[in-house]
């Protein structure tokens, strides 16, 4: 008569394994579960808090794209209480249409660069997160973009500022931008220009001056 | 029947004197209309910048400094409500020469109604940044060894369209004012500082011949 045996040397190696993989994926859901948390937390204190001046003296957003062919610059201009200038400058300033944003048209303009964190531009950053995948790109055209923002204040965590005016230039952005798709700082300037751009066209289409 | 076409009245035979007196009329006449129209133009566009600033004595209501890096030199005004005005000047790092004069109500007007009328009360850092900007393209504005003109006025009163101050002090400097008024003519604030600086100049010439023996 076969007694059933404790279990054999294979079976115990097997339910050592079991314990094991049981014990790893215990510890990985406790890491996991930490890192959310903290993630979490992170989020929270990364909200971002900003206020821009109503005044219509004021400029509060400028933003300007260069490019080569033809050389020509567009740029729009956008005072607190939302009028837009729009400029074209090929040799000299060659024209200039003017537009109102309702309330809600402005705070979303200034919500897409403070959002994108632009108060807080900074090269070094930003040259480190951009980092290996320029050198790969293959850069086809001379763009030029520059931005000038002015809030009364802005706050992201550790961020904080009060009345300031920061302004910076980019070189090259849609190809840096399509290179490094993952730069919060880029995507909000990528859609600025395309704002930009947009205004420009209805205002072209528009013809009214 | 009645006709519709213009009757002919017979007219007076104009002689060449009184035609002459005629054409001068009639050019004086529209020479006045000319200078009435253009005054009234300038009338109205000052007409649009309404301000006003203290006259109290005890209140500074403008103050301008430049300061040259190369050459160390520092030139500053203090212009009180009431004219009385404070000139200095330091050059190369010598001792600072101090001045006191007093302006004419005329003289102190001046000054201050070319802060006004050249926006001054609204100076915005990023406003000039972007009108500069708009010209520049993809170029840049800064001339490295420019002087620096330091401003601030206060203000009691002052409105133009929708953009009204009252009772503030603005303060601000701006870097190479000299080039930036020729290559932005356009942009009001820069050529007003550059005027001041220049009636600054003045004052501070006469304030030093008046001490020479």
């Amino acid at each position: 008569m076969k007694t059933m045996s404790a279990l054999r040397p294979g079976s115990r190696n097997s339910l050592n394994l079991l314990w094991l993989a049981l014990a790893i994926a215990l510890v990985a859901g406790a890491i996991f579960w930490n890192q959310a948390s903290s993630l979490g937390a992170l989020e929270r204190t990364e909200q971002v808090t900003y206020a821009f001046s109503n005044d219509p003296a004021d400029v509060v957003l400028f933003v300007s794209r260069t490019a080569s062919t033809p050389k020509e610059t567009r740029s729009m201009t956008i005072y607190g209480d939302g009028r837009v200038e729009l400029s074209l400058n090929r040799w000299d300033p060659i024209g200039t249409y003017e537009l109102k944003l309702t309330p809600p048209e402005l705070s979303a303009l200034i919500a897409i660069a403070a959002e994108h964190r632009l108060p807080e531009w900074d090269y070094e950053s930003i040259g480190r997160r951009i980092g290996v995948q320029l050198e790969r790109q293959q850069i086809s055209e001379r763009e030029h973009v520059r931005v000038i923002i002015a809030l009364e204040s802005y706050q992201r965590g550790t961020h904080q500022h009060r009345d300031f005016v920061r302004s910076f230039d980019f070189l090259q952005l849609t190809a840096v931008a399509e290179a490094a798709p993952q730069v919060t700082e880029l995507i909000g300037l990528s859609i600025l220009t395309e704002e930009l751009l947009r205004l420009w066209g209805e205002a072209e289409r528009g013809g009214d001056i | 029947m009645t006709s519709l076409a213009p009757k002919i009245i017979s007219q007076p035979r104009i002689d060449g004197a009184a035609q002459n007196v005629l054409r001068l009329a009639f050019l004086s006449f529209t020479v006045t209309i000319l200078l009435f129209c253009t005054l009234a133009s300038a009338e109205e566009r000052e007409a649009t910048v309404e301000f006003a600033f203290s006259n109290d004595p005890a209140d500074v209501v403008l103050t301008v400094s430049t300061y040259a890096d190369q050459t160390v030199s520092r030139r500053r005004l203090v212009l009180y409500g009431d004219g009385r005005t404070e000139l200095s000047r330091s050059k190369w790092g010598r001792p600072t020469k101090t001045y006191v004069i007093q302006l004419s109500r005329q003289e102190r007007n001046h000054l201050l109604h070319t802060a006004a009328v050249h926006r001054l009360p609204e100076w915005n850092d990023a406003s000039i940044l972007a009108r500069m900007s708009r010209k520049l393209g993809d170029g840049v504005f800064g001339p490295p060894d420019a002087a620096v003109a330091t401003v601030e006025l206060s203000v009691k009163r002052y409105q133009r369209g929708a953009i009204k101050r009252q009772n503030t002090t603005i303060s601000f400097e701006f870097k190479g004012v000299g080039s930036a008024a020729e290559l932005f003519p356009e942009i009001q604030e820069i050529v007003g500082i550059k005027e001041i600086i220049g009636h600054m100049r003045i004052l501070l010439r006469k304030a030093e011949e008046a001490q020479q023996p």
